[in-house]
């Protein structure tokens, strides 16, 4: 999956999420099925539940892990593909 | 079993109640607030539903139920159709409820009274209380809704003594509302809290009373020496928490009063009490597996179902709320 710059992600309403001793557990109240998030998935969620463009979360997660823009991308576009496949995630603008 | 909301309207003011998103304390809350009282008509839908059901005790919840205009009807037309009766009262009765009650044989009817300790009543509501006690003696079973760390727990054996009620005791503790704020306990301090338990299942036993604990404790607040005794003195604790079923006054259902923000539903868009519960389970069973505790995903005795994890609104609680 290619993103554009300004495409904007949101927790389908259906899913719900809690963080406890650092791990993130997104829940699907539909299909019960849960996901335990490591670090970055959980800092990737974290930001694209505030709504933030795919460009602000590159550039926040730059900055705060020094790390490149293109190796950023290509996890977030995995990431983003493997969330939204398992209807935990879908784009605000469809 | 299920409890029939009789009334929303309420005569105490506890601090922790956890009906509160169904109670009506004011006259702009009644307007906000569903209606008042349930019909006689209404009334006798419930009954017939428990009886397709099968169920033989017809429990009265409020509210304070006993505040329904036509309290004295409606039982009888329970009783009528063979029910047994338990309300769920705060025993704040005027004289002719009182009388009416005591008319009632103890085989026929059960008085679960929640009373708070003595500090926190008037002096006049605690008098009325204890006529209360003094006219229905072993019709009432005294109960207590703990949201304080060091609550004190003696008035309730010294009272059941005192007054002859009968002997047992039930004690729960104060769970949140989801989507409701409230005062409750916080699971953090049940541990504290269960050495004060098991003193108490102590000095009960000794006057050869029963302590039973209501839904939504977890199992690792005791220890397994705390258990023992609590086995002994036949005071088992029990680690449930299953949907109640509550039937409010326009009929509509929820699971248990903490969580009865969610999931509401009709009556009589189901033919059994069985289906209900079904509805409620398949709801709620994707909390389930987490439990109130971080722990609890990986604990034995909730993959076991030996420990459901403490009360439910505590672990939806601890999940994002933004859509309740």
């Amino acid at each position: 999956m290619s993103l554009s710059d300004d495409k904007v992600f949101r927790a389908k309403k259906e899913v719900t999420w809690r963080e406890t001793e650092g791990k993130l557990i997104v829940l699907n109240l539909q299909s019960g099925l849960y996901y335990t998030l490591d670090e970055m998935a959980t800092v990737f969620f974290n930001l694209l539940i505030q709504e933030k463009k795919i460009l602000e979360i590159i550039q926040a997660i730059c900055v705060e892990y020094k790390a490149t823009p293109d190796q950023v991308r290509s996890d977030l576009e995995e990431f983003i593909t493997t969330l939204t496949q398992e209807n935990i995630l879908e784009p605000l603008h469809a | 079993m299920p409890n029939i909301l009789l009334t929303s309207l309420c005569n105490r003011h506890c601090p922790y109640c956890f009906a509160d998103e169904k109670i009506s304390r004011t006259n702009s809350d009644t307007q906000t607030k569903k209606q008042q009282f349930i019909s006689e008509e209404y009334f006798d839908r419930v009954l017939d539903f428990l009886e397709d059901s099968g169920e033989k005790t017809a429990s009265f919840i409020g509210g304070e139920p006993t505040l329904h205009p036509k309290f004295e009807v409606i039982f009888e037309k329970a009783l009528k159709r063979n029910f047994f009766i338990k309300i769920f009262s705060n025993g704040l009765y005027n004289e002719k409820i009182r009388t009416f009650l005591a008319s009632i044989p103890p085989s026929s009817v059960k008085i679960i009274c929640n009373t708070n300790p003595p500090q926190f009543n008037s002096d006049s509501e605690w008098s009325r209380v204890m006529e209360t006690f003094k006219a229905l003696g072993s019709r009432i079973i005294l109960a207590s809704t703990i949201w304080l760390k060091e609550q004190p727990l003696d008035y309730l054996l010294n009272l059941t003594i005192q007054y002859g009620l009968r002997n047992q005791i039930r004690i729960g503790i104060a769970q949140p509302i989801v989507g409701v704020e409230n005062i409750y306990l916080p699971i953090e301090q049940y541990k504290c809290l269960a050495e004060s338990l098991v003193e108490f299942a102590r000095k009960c036993d000794e006057h050869n009373i029963k302590i039973t604990f209501d839904c939504g404790l977890p199992l690792c607040m005791f220890t397994e020496e705390q258990l023992g005794v609590l086995q002994m003195c036949n005071a088992p604790a029990v680690f449930h928490c299953n949907p109640v079923l509550d039937i409010g006054t326009d009929l509509t259902v929820w699971s248990c009063f903490p969580l009865s923000k969610l999931h509401n539903v009709k009556l009589l868009d189901f033919k059994k009490l069985k289906e209900l519960t079904i509805y409620f389970e398949s709801r709620l069973a994707p909390y389930r597996s987490f439990g109130s505790f971080p722990l609890c995903t990986s604990c034995k005795y909730l993959i076991r179902n030996q420990c459901k994890g403490g009360c439910l609104a505590h672990t939806i609680r601890s999940f994002h709320q933004n859509r309740i």
